[in-house]
């Protein structure tokens, strides 16, 4: 079949005096190729021909990537940035930092310090990400002098948000956000999801076996509960010398010491801690990688530091391109 | 009982020195002759596992019509070398309790083997891998041409496939602006 091969006679006629015949690979060496790579250079196939596009935005991709994406393993490249809460609003930076990822953080038909009746509302700022969507929160001044909170739900990379409208719009505001997404997500609309008001913290998922990070002196390491629930293995998942020798140190390595975990990026298998003296650090559980994210001068962790990750959902983003 | 046999008995017995041989002869398309470890052959293709237990295994050299002999000679090669680093392989991933990537990350020594390769060699190893249904193979070398692609222009991207643009320059400016964020340095 012409159309399951790389090699299409119609878009690349044999008789151009190409140096070598086109590698007559089925589709699902293809498949395989491309779910190895990260989202950018997907996406760049993608723009590189027709045939290779009408590959990418095919639906059994997708289920490929799917079904890789949503398996036991980690998928390192899935982890595009963190949003930090700074003075003014959040910032999104792109991770690898080369990245350049920028995001779309408001839905299109609410920008703007005023509403119709010329009422004060905030700016739109992220509180919560998983698997692709970001949660969007903003305060919102009403006309008998209460402040509400407005919350919506989207893909900041496509663009497409969705206004929780009351009673889903809720008043209180100090409780942290969850976001749980459905296993089923079809295009880049999102079918289920669920807001938690509450920060649960969960382990990650080794093996299918439930999974503790532990932030030891000697490293991080991770406890895995046997298979038959009965008892925990511990292993190192970083030594402390492997930081200090991978990352810009702001103090005697003797200093740092402290670890405090962050967070833990289910798709992308990355762990986010901060080190005393060294600032904010990444580590890869599949790939064993060290990224330092900060190179500021903060020496001491810092306790009230507000950031998490954005993984994208590479499968939301291929599904709602365009075809040719 | 001794009389008895003679005819049956030699043929009983060239059958079982077959069978005993430990290794498998492969002929490429253009004719050349290989010997590969007839267990590592069973264990890394699940078609020549099948050839060998139906029986289907020539002993002058087994027809591989649709692989030509330098991609033969490194899956001949790959089985080879693997056969030699099984007690490695096997180590490490006892050690690794959490190993549980979609694609297990090529060894170091796998590393190595499909760096040396070129272009051109690198490709007929990937259909020769998907011939010969060598899963573990095709992992390393589509890991390879994946690594090849990473942070390539779309322009370079058709250099590595040898492919010709299509879209028109509207076309174009449209991929780019729908997803800009993935063409931040073009």
């Amino acid at each position: 079949m012409v159309d399951n091969h790389i090699h299409d006679d119609e878009a690349c006629p044999k008789d151009e005096g190409i140096s070598r015949e086109l590698p007559d690979l089925p589709l699902d060496i293809l498949h395989h190729i491309f779910a190895r790579t990260d989202p950018i250079t997907v996406v760049r196939c993608a723009a590189a021909s027709k045939l290779l596009r009408r590959h990418i935005t095919n639906p059994s991709f997708h289920q490929h990537l799917r079904n890789n994406h949503h398996g036991e393993g980690f998928v390192p490249v899935l982890l595009v940035g963190m949003f930090f809460k700074e003075s003014e609003g959040r910032k999104f930076v792109p991770w690898p930092p080369s990245a350049k990822l920028t995001l779309s953080l408001a839905p299109p038909a609410n920008v703007g310090d005023y509403d119709n009746c010329g009422l004060y509302r905030s700016k739109f700022q992220p509180v919560a990400s998983r698997a692709g969507p970001v949660v969007l929160r903003r305060y919102r001044g009403c006309s008998d002098r209460t402040t509400v909170v407005d919350l919506c739900v989207g893909n900041p990379v496509t663009g497409d948000y969705a206004l929780l409208l009351p009673p889903a719009t809720v008043l209180r505001t100090s409780y942290p956000h969850v976001l749980l997404t459905g296993d089923e997500v079809d295009g880049p609309s999102i079918s289920s999801f669920r807001l938690l008001d509450r920060l649960r913290r969960t382990g990650p998922h080794a093996n299918g076996r439930l999974a503790l990070l532990v932030a030891e002196s000697l490293g991080i390491a991770m406890w895995t509960l046997s298979k038959d629930s009965t008892s925990w293995a511990r292993r190192l998942v970083v030594d402390r010398q492997r930081i200090l020798g991978s990352v810009k140190l702001h103090c005697h390595p003797l200093e740092c010491a402290v670890i405090q975990l962050e967070w833990f990026g289910q798709a992308s298998g990355t762990v986010a801690f901060q080190m005393h003296g060294v600032g904010i650090l990444l580590v890869n559980l599949q790939t064993r990688e060290i990224g330092q994210i900060s190179q500021d001068r903060r020496q001491n962790i810092c306790r009230s530091l507000c950031f998490f990750p954005y993984e994208i959902d590479l499968v939301s983003v291929l599904a709602a391109m365009k075809s040719f | 009982m001794e009389v008895d046999k003679g005819k049956g008995e030699a043929e009983e017995t060239r059958k079982v020195a077959e069978a005993d041989r430990d290794t498998v002869t492969l002929k490429s398309s253009d004719g050349k002759l290989f010997e590969v470890s007839k267990e590592a052959a069973a264990r890394l293709s699940t078609v020549l596992a099948g050839m060998i237990a139906g029986g289907s295994i020539d002993d002058n050299g087994t027809d591989l019509k649709q692989i030509g002999s330098e991609a033969l000679e490194n899956v001949v090669d790959y089985c080879n070398k693997h056969a030699n680093s099984i007690p490695s392989a096997a180590l490490i991933s006892s050690s690794i309790s959490f190993n549980t990537a979609p694609f297990k990350e090529p060894e170091e020594w796998e590393r190595k083997f499909v760096d040396r390769l070129s272009h051109d060699a690198l490709f007929d190893l990937v259909e020769a891998a998907n011939f010969l249904g060598m899963e573990r193979l095709l992992d390393v070398t589509c890991h390879k041409i994946s690594e090849m692609m990473k942070g390539k222009s779309p322009d370079q991207i058709r250099e590595v496939f040898n492919i010709k643009n299509d879209y028109t320059k509207e076309e174009l400016e449209e991929i780019r602006q729908e997803l800009a964020w993935a063409f931040y340095d073009d």
